[in-house]
Formats: C-alpha cells, sequence, structure tokens
C-alpha cells in the first residue's frame, strides 16, 4: 500500500481537479486565521476514520454546488502519509475547490490545542467564524440547514 | 514487505491520528520486537506479584513479564505467529488476563481490509506465558464488518468473558434498507479455559460504535460491562449490564445522563471496578455543553442507583482517558491531561468508598506523545502504567500499602 501511494499521484492528476493539501503545523491555525480576517469562513476538522465525517464532507460538497462563495478549510486529523486517500476523498465528496489540510506528523495533542483547548478530538469538529474575531465550535455532523442559515447571517 | 509496512502505518501510537516522527528509532519494524516500542499495552499482576504485559508491534502481539515491578522484563514472547493487523491504539490494544492457575489469555482486534471492520481475536497460554495458541476468532459472524473494541474478564472460576461492539446487525439491516444507528453489544464465554466459547450472544442494540468497552466481575463472580450507548436518536451516555447468571445478562441500566447529543466519534470510553464489597465505582467523559468533562460515580446497589456522579479534571487542560481502581475502600482515578506543552498524568484518591476525594495530584508527565493511563491491583497495592513514547513502558507505585 505504501508503495502503490508514491506511484498513483502522479498518475491520478491528469484527470481531476487536483487539491493542493498542506500540512497543518504549529502555528498553522494562527496563519489560516489571519488570512482570513474580516472574511467569514468554516473550517471543518475530520479524519479517515470517522464515518460521520463523511456524511459532512458530501453536505459540503453539495452546499458548496449552490454557494460557491463558501469560504471552507477542511483540515484532516489524519496523517500526510494518507495524502492519497485524503485527495480522493476530498475530490470524491465535490469538496475539492476547498482549501484542505492534513496534520502534520507533530504531536496531534499539541495541534488540537492550539486549535481549541476543550476540543476533545471528537469529529467531525466545525469552528463558523464570523469574520469578525468570533467563533462558534460545533461537535457532531452539521446540519446544512444550519450552515445555510448562517451562510444567510453573514452576507 | 508490503504487509509489513501497512500493518505498521495503520497501528501508530495513540487515539493521535499522526504518524510517527521519522526520527523515531520504533519506526522500523524490522527491529527487534522491544517493549519501549510496543503499542497500546494491555498489563495485569498474576496472584504471584508478577507483572504481565501485552503489546503490538509489526504484526505481533508480544507478552513479556517482570518480577522486580518493571525495573526489567522478560525476553518477549510472541503470541500470533503468522503477522496480522492489530488494533492497537487508544480505544483499541491487546487485554491480557490470568487465571488461579497461571493460564495465560490474551485478546486484541484484528483490523479487516474495510474500514471500521475487525474480527475479536483469542490465544491462550497453558505453560504460563512460554508458549501460545494459535489465535482464533471468537465472533461467530464472519462478514466483514464491525467486531471490535473488545473487553475481557475472567472471573474466581476461570470463567473468561470477552464482550465487544458488534456491527452485523447494522449490516443486515442496511442490506434490508433499514437504519441502524450505531452498533450491538455482543459476549462470548468460555467455561473451558479458552479451550472454545460459548455461542455468541447479543445483550443490546444501538451502542456508541468506537469506544472502549470494560468490564469487571462482581463479587458473585458475574460480569459487570460497562459502555457508551445511544439514547433516543443521538444522545451517548453510558450504560452498564449485570450478568444475573453465568450465561446470561441481565437488563441494561443507564449510567450516566450528561445528554452528550453528537453525531461523531468520541473515541473516550469508560471505566469500571468492583472491589471486594461490590460497589461499582465508574468513570466516564463527556462533552455536552451543560455537563461536559470527567465524571465518576459509584453505586451500591448493583447498579439499580447511583451516587451523583463528581466532576473532575481540568477541562480546560483536555482532562481525559480515566481510569479507576479501587480495593476495598480506597478507590484511585487516575487521568491525563496536556497543557500545550506537556501530557501528564493525575491522581486522585478516596479513602471511603468514594464519598469524598483528596487534591488531585500530579503524577508523572512527558513532553511527547502518550498512551492512556491505567491503574492496576497487585494484592493491595496500588501502581498506574503508562506507555509514552519518550520513555517507554512505566510502572509507577501509587500505594504500596501492605
Amino acid at each position: 500500500m505504501l508503495l502503490l501511494s508514491y506511484i498513483i499521484p502522479a498518475a491520478a492528476s491528469s484527470s481531476t481537479v487536483q487539491p493542493q493539501l498542506s500540512t497543518f503545523l504549529p502555528g498553522s491555525y494562527e496563519t489560516i486565521i489571519n488570512r482570513y480576517q474580516g472574511k467569514p469562513f468554516l473550517m471543518v476538522f475530520w479524519s479517515l476514520d470517522c464515518p460521520p465525517c463523511f456524511q459532512e464532507l458530501a453536505m459540503l460538497g453539495k452546499l458548496i454546488e449552490s454557494h460557491p462563495a463558501l469560504n471552507l478549510v477542511l483540515v484532516s486529523t489524519d496523517s500526510p502519509d494518507d495524502r492519497k486517500e485524503l485527495l480522493s476523498v476530498i475530490n470524491g465528496k465535490g469538496v475539492a475547490n476547498a482549501e484542505a489540510w492534513v496534520f502534520s506528523r507533530a504531536s496531534s495533542s499539541r495541534l488540537r490545542y492550539e486549535v481549541d483547548r476543550i476540543w476533545y478530538g471528537e469529529l467531525p469538529r466545525s469552528y463558523f467564524f464570523d469574520g469578525q474575531q468570533n467563533r462558534q465550535a460545533v461537535s457532531g455532523v452539521l446540519d446544512q440547514e444550519a450552515v445555510e442559515l448562517w451562510l444567510r447571517e453573514i452576507q | 514487505m508490503l504487509l509489513v509496512s501497512s500493518l505498521f502505518t495503520a497501528s501508530a501510537m495513540q487515539m493521535d491520528h499522526g504518524g510517527q516522527p521519522p526520527e523515531n528509532p520504533c519506526a522500523d519494524p524490522g527491529k527487534p520486537a522491544a517493549l519501549k516500542c510496543g503499542l497500546a499495552p494491555g498489563a495485569t499482576f498474576d496472584s504471584n506479584g508478577r507483572l504481565w504485559v501485552a503489546w503490538a508491534f509489526a504484526g505481533h502481539v508480544y507478552v513479556n513479564h517482570s518480577d522486580d515491578m518493571g525495573k526489567s522484563f522478560s525476553s518477549p514472547v510472541v503470541v500470533n505467529r503468522i503477522p496480522e493487523a492489530i488494533s492497537a491504539r487508544g480505544e483499541n490494544r491487546p487485554k491480557i488476563a490470568i487465571d488461579g492457575d497461571g493460564r495465560v489469555f490474551i485478546s486484541w482486534t484484528m483490523p479487516l481490509s474495510k474500514k471500521y471492520t475487525g474480527h475479536v481475536r483469542f490465544s491462550r497460554s497453558l505453560d504460563s506465558g512460554e508458549h501460545f495458541s494459535d489465535p482464533v476468532t471468537v465472533n461467530d459472524n464472519l462478514e466483514i464488518t464491525g467486531h471490535r473494541f473488545e473487553a475481557m474478564g475472567i472471573n474466581q472460576r476461570g470463567d473468561i468473558y470477552l464482550a465487544w461492539l458488534d456491527k452485523r446487525d447494522r449490516l443486515k439491516a442496511r442490506r434490508e434498507g433499514k437504519d441502524y444507528p450505531g452498533a450491538a453489544l455482543y459476549y462470548a464465554l468460555s467455561d473451558d479455559h479458552g479451550a472454545s466459547f460459548h455461542a455468541n450472544v447479543k445483550i443490546l442494540d444501538n451502542t456508541c460504535e468506537c469506544c472502549r468497552v470494560v468490564m469487571d466481575m462482581d463479587v458473585d463472580q458475574l460480569p459487570v460491562v460497562m459502555w457508551r450507548n445511544i439514547y433516543d436518536k443521538n444522545t451517548r451516555d453510558h450504560a452498564l449490564v449485570k450478568f444475573v447468571d453465568k450465561n446470561k445478562a441481565g437488563s441494561p441500566v443507564r449510567v450516566s445522563y450528561d445528554y452528550w447529543k453528537i453525531d461523531a466519534c468520541p473515541h473516550h470510553g469508560p471505566a469500571i471496578s468492583i472491589p471486594d464489597d461490590g460497589v461499582y465505582h465508574m468513570v466516564w467523559f463527556d462533552n455536552a455543553p451543560e455537563r461536559h468533562g470527567l465524571f465518576y460515580a459509584h453505586s451500591r446497589d448493583q447498579g439499580q442507583s447511583f451516587s451523583e456522579p463528581v466532576n473532575f479534571g481540568n477541562y480546560e487542560s483536555t482532562a481525559s482517558h480515566p481510569h479507576v481502581l479501587s480495593v476495598g475502600q480506597k478507590v484511585y482515578v487516575a487521568w491525563r491531561e496536556y497543557d500545550g506543552k506537556r501530557s501528564t498524568i493525575h491522581l486522585m484518591r478516596s479513602s471511603n468508598g468514594g464519598l469524598s476525594w483528596g487534591e488531585p495530584e500530579l503524577l508523572v508527565e512527558t513532553d511527547g506523545e502518550s498512551d492512556y493511563p491505567f491503574l492496576l491491583a497487585n494484592g493491595n497495592a496500588v501502581y498506574l502504567y503508562w506507555q509514552t513514547q519518550k520513555e517507554g513502558f512505566r510502572l509507577l507505585t501509587v500505594d504500596g500499602a501492605v
């Protein structure tokens, strides 16, 4: 499996939108926050190990079709070793246009702690940023209507 | 090579999803197996005070023991000679139990080709851990679905119980186009010292599907099993069941009313300990908006009623993965916290059966990755073990009472 993963990404990139997958390091959270200053965005943490996350990604994929202006940041808590599988899921769920990150091999406790001290690692975990330095955290699969309501509120 | 490398990827330490850093010497599956690199160890003392540890490395479960409280260990003995995938992080780990005659029993979960699937595996040693039998699969449904998160318990009669989260009914429901939240709780009993198991028996449907199941024996030598359950549509509170006969579970009872409604994987199971006085001591984690963090409660009437849960640990420091052990009137609760740099293990004690508690103590720390903490009894003495990436396996004396 490991061996194959080195070969396939290069071959697969010709036919599909190839999203960037950046490595989420200590400090990355702040970088993202700073970049979106003044702009509302939705940050979703997910993992290949989390069945409900797939449901959520599919919902977001549909949502993004009707709301292409949605700023969506996806952060996988897996590892850069899972790159191939992550990209395949991101493509398959229609969220290839989202900004995509994956946890580095650094301590995931540390990465989580930088994001939120009271996030216990449950997934999916979503943060709604209103562009005015407020964020709201939600654990568990998001309700599409709730996200749409939020989108109307921030417009 | 392919097999070995994919196994190793699957067994990264801890619930933390990141892999091992490249400089980690444990990252080389070709190295000889050593406890320091062992993933997610399970441990127990036998009746002679010998410490036994079972752990996973590069597709094998290994067992070794120590006669000097963890200062030195015997050479590891391999349990499964043919390598296989082994779930060994966070909520899943090899379990070890030893009966009064020195037979050693090991269980673990073998993940299958599809995500969230696995078989419950079992092996035994009849010669005090020198050789182990070829592992058998305990779940009698062999579909590629979940049979995972097993708990193992053994009573004074030598009956061995395994209880686990099983998705066979979910698979069946899905095939019929029906909805089936979560998994089911199943168990199997062996009353011939692990030579065979009775047929699998379902205890109930719709449990949470990704938190460890735990078990201890009541004073009547019948198991009590605790797990995170699904109530109503999506409320993931805890439940327990006490067996009413050797091969018959009673009615499940709800333990916690934290109302954590979440369609997600908490990966955060409870713990239970039942000392000689028959009091059930329980700890768990919930993250509901109103009631969150770590909780302790006890039951003095075999789960008919429960004490008001005590909230403990520093919620803003990710107080997590609690464990509980009671010996007589003494109760010990350990958990892990993280302060942004260090992972720390904390302990609180009660000397009156959990009616009141001393101030939490900081027991030990590490600045790298770490496993969950576990408490162990050796007679009346109490120990805590903790596997960390930097320091390896550590056994700490919590109470050296004679």
